[in-house]
């Protein structure tokens, strides 16, 4: 089920009011109810691989708070190896195969991975992390094990961040999950988990939807499109892939919002970074510091000498590609990423919150980076680069079809038009500023964003791009 | 409760604005729902119905085939909803002797996206689903909402024309404005950007229930006591040099195949010699002469022979 689908027009205040209309003692398994018939929306069946890892992990949680020395490391490692195993069996196993094929082929052996035909569950990595992340911290002793079984499977499902995030904590997650039954309705979380769903699907509909269309258009025919259509998608798939996955956290905070829990802020205007390890604090912020927090510090961190250091970034980086999926170009992206994070570490940090030229050189080494992230696979990536340095076109009409003019500038507008209120509205404190002003300049703004959804959002049922991780 | 009332009254005007418009969609003639009207009428006189896409609804002329005739095909038309509206209306036409089918290059591999808004307008114009294997998602607001159906811009045009057609409805079904479906580009990138999008389209795995749905219309026509033939329309040779060899070949082998099985008539005009590039409108669509030099010789070669 889609955030921006009729679907969930109808189910989300369904659920909302059961949620308040029951008593409190209930609200956990009306959560897990709708999560778990938010999830079978996808495909029904995948549902018993997130009930295999809650099982083993609630399991595994109690075992390791009971056991000492080295049998709690033993449960640990039970416990991570369970996740993994469905991480490597159901994501990691095609491209496990195609690479052994590959290297059968060239050096004349028989492949030794027998080929498995799946359909990757969707979220699947964001749930295992997430489950992940629980029982190493009950491990370090910084969670108590949840002890009601219901409580920890809502944990893991919890429908509106469990396809795409953000990765929670359970220290922060669980405990207002606890707190659920003594929630009462509050109009301020009402109006300002709305305002979040709000932004969130015009970034969706009217920005990342439209700029979709052009990105693919010129992915699906990258032998003949020229360097000035490369460059626009280039900068087209940047904004997309922000918007799309920025508006989700959005829509997800906002609904988790009206239920009474607070979930974790995913993105921080991660294009007015001013160096790469800043962007890295300000995109995707709930895996970010997953990575820092379970693999970086443990593997020493900076603690260590500046090559230590070095190779401690490049292991997260390349880990960080591959967490996003199977394929060789996202583990150029996660390198190209770690060497230039590794690169700058060394120097000056520069001062934060100004945008010039370090903002502009960040911006277009991420575009850069995201070609590897969105081209199919590595030949396609090359093709793209090549083609943008030595295809032409500029000063020439763009010949590669883009798309209708129009529509093409109305992306634009409107991808500029959101990246500058962002910026604005954290500055100046807009929304400060909206609720403070009187009823009717309140409502006036609200049915303007309504208008702009009717009339400008793209009627599609494109998925979230980060629904394939 | 001091929320719930604000907020009753916040949409209000929002729920008075959108039915006042979803109404007004409905009282709305399009094409398709004009069409849909036309073929509710029983219509003795019809001999010969035409089915396919675009290449068919401005290629065939009926008038030049000299016996009544209803065209029924339409841009991006697939042979799915061609079987759907045949089985839908073939009783309106009691006098029914001739089944045109046409069939493209890229028709027996079109595969069909359960998110196309047209399904949607034909399931809102002529109450007909695709069915084998595409459904349309039962909650979308597609199903329920002409405005998210036609989507804002066409809406809106709508609404400020008074919710009257924006291009004037044919008055006749035997042949469609060509204005209304097809360009004039005849430029190479034209072509190319053309045959990338039925590229784009066509897909190995969709071959069967594309086969399917032709078993059907020819069976259809049969069960009716009328003759089906199975048509592919000239195109120009520039965009048939650009048309992949193995599409061709798998196109011929369906069409010689189903000839083998069902006996069924075949006329491929594909690269009939007695097209010019100045018979086409763009690369794959014919023009106004192109379309009466196909009708005259589809009346000697195919209608006379099968009224006779």
């Amino acid at each position: 089920m889609l955030f921006n689908s009729f679907e969930f027009a109808l189910f989300f205040p369904a659920v909302l009011l059961a949620h308040f209309g029951l008593p409190g003692r209930f609200r956990w398994l009306l959560l897990l109810l709708a999560s778990c018939a938010f999830y079978m929306a996808f495909v029904p069946a995948y549902i018993l691989i997130l009930a295999l890892t809650i099982v083993v992990d609630y399991v595994a949680g109690l075992l390791i708070a009971r056991a000492q020395g080295v049998a709690r490391k033993a449960w640990l490692g039970f416990s991570l190896l369970a996740n993994i195993g469905v991480l490597a069996v159901f994501k990691y196993w095609p491209f496990l195969y195609a690479n052994a094929q590959a290297a059968a082929g060239y050096w004349g052996f028989q492949n030794p991975v027998p080929a498995l035909s799946m359909i990757l569950p969707i979220g699947l990595s964001f749930h295992t992390f997430q489950a992940m992340s629980y029982t190493i911290e009950v491990y370090r002793g910084a969670q108590e094990p949840e002890r009601h079984f219901g409580r920890y499977a809502l944990y893991v499902m919890y429908f509106p961040q469990l396809v795409a995030g953000p990765i929670e904590r359970p220290q922060n997650l669980l405990p207002q999950l606890a707190a659920l039954d003594n929630i009462g309705f509050s109009s301020e979380r009402m109006t300002s988990g709305l305002r979040l769903i709000a932004w969130g699907l015009l970034k969706k509909a009217i920005v990342a939807d439209r700029l979709a269309v052009l990105v693919d258009r010129t992915y699906a025919d990258l032998a003949h499109a020229d360097s000035v259509a490369l460059l626009v998608s280039a900068y087209a798939f940047s904004v997309q892939i922000y918007c799309d996955f920025s508006a989700y956290s959005d829509i997800a905070r906002g609904a988790s919002r009206i239920l009474g829990v607070e979930l974790m802020r995913n993105f921080e205007r991660p294009y007015e970074s001013a160096s790469l390890g800043e962007f890295w604090r300000r995109w995707h912020i709930s895996l970010s510091t997953w990575f820092r927090d379970y693999v970086y510090v443990p593997l020493g961190g900076s603690r260590g000498s500046r090559a230590r250091t070095i190779r401690n970034l490049l292991i997260v980086f390349l880990l960080s590609g591959l967490w996003h999926g199977a394929n060789w170009t996202f583990v150029v992206w996660g390198a190209i990423h770690g060497v230039a994070v590794a690169v700058s570490s060394g120097s000056r940090q520069p001062r934060a919150a100004r945008l010039g030229w370090r903002t502009l050189a960040v911006f277009h080494l991420v575009t850069l980076a995201w070609v590897f992230f969105r081209a199919p696979s590595l030949a396609d990536a090359t093709t793209y680069l090549v083609r943008l340095f030595s295809a032409g076109g500029w000063l020439t009409r763009s010949t590669h079809n883009l798309g209708e003019p129009s529509e093409v500038v109305l992306a634009g507008v409107a991808a500029y038009a959101v990246l500058v209120l962002e910026h604005l509205a954290a500055r100046h404190s807009l929304v400060d500023k909206l609720l403070a002003a009187r009823r009717s300049v309140r409502w006036a703004v609200y049915y303007s964003a309504v208008l702009a959804f009717l009339l400008l959002a793209r009627v599609s049922h494109q998925q979230f791009i980060y629904f394939q991780f | 409760m001091d929320f719930a009332r604000r907020f009753a009254l916040f949409l209000s005007p929002l729920l008075v604005v959108s039915t006042g418009v979803e109404l007004g969609l409905r009282r709305v003639e399009t094409m398709h729902v004009a069409r849909a009207r036309a073929l509710e009428t029983p219509n003795s006189r019809i001999q010969i119905l035409v089915t396919g896409n675009s290449h068919e609804a401005v290629g065939i002329d009926c008038p030049s085939l000299g016996a009544g005739c209803f065209n029924l095909a339409s841009g991006s038309q697939g042979l799915v909803t061609d079987r759907r509206l045949v089985e839908r209306y073939v009783g309106s036409f009691p006098g029914l002797k001739l089944l045109l089918i046409g069939v493209s290059y890229n028709s027996i591999q079109r595969r069909t996206d359960p998110e196309d808004a047209l399904l949607f307008e034909y399931n809102h114009a002529y109450d007909v689903q695709e069915g084998d294997g595409v459904e349309l998602p039962w909650l979308d607001s597609r199903r329920f909402s002409l405005f998210a159906t036609f989507g804002a811009q066409r809406s809106l045009e709508y609404v400020f024309a008074g919710f009257r057609p924006r291009t004037p409805i044919p008055r006749s079904w035997e042949r469609l404005p060509a204005s209304a479906i097809v360009s004039r580009d005849k430029t190479a990138e034209g072509a190319r950007r053309r045959l990338a999008m039925h590229h784009g389209s066509m897909s190995r795995d969709a071959v069967a229930r594309n086969v399917r749905a032709l078993e059907a219309l020819i069976g259809l026509a049969r069960a009716r006591g009328a003759r089906p033939v199975l048509l592919v329309a000239p195109v120009s040779r520039s965009y048939e040099e650009m048309t992949l060899p193995a599409n061709r070949a798998l196109l011929e082998e369906t069409l010689a195949s189903l000839h083998a099985r069902l006996q069924v008539d075949v006329k491929n005009y594909w690269r009939d010699p007695r097209f010019e590039e100045a018979d086409f409108r763009d690369f794959d669509h014919l023009g106004r002469v192109g379309a009466a030099k196909l009708s005259s010789i589809l009346r000697s070669e195919v209608v006379e022979p099968a009224l006779r």
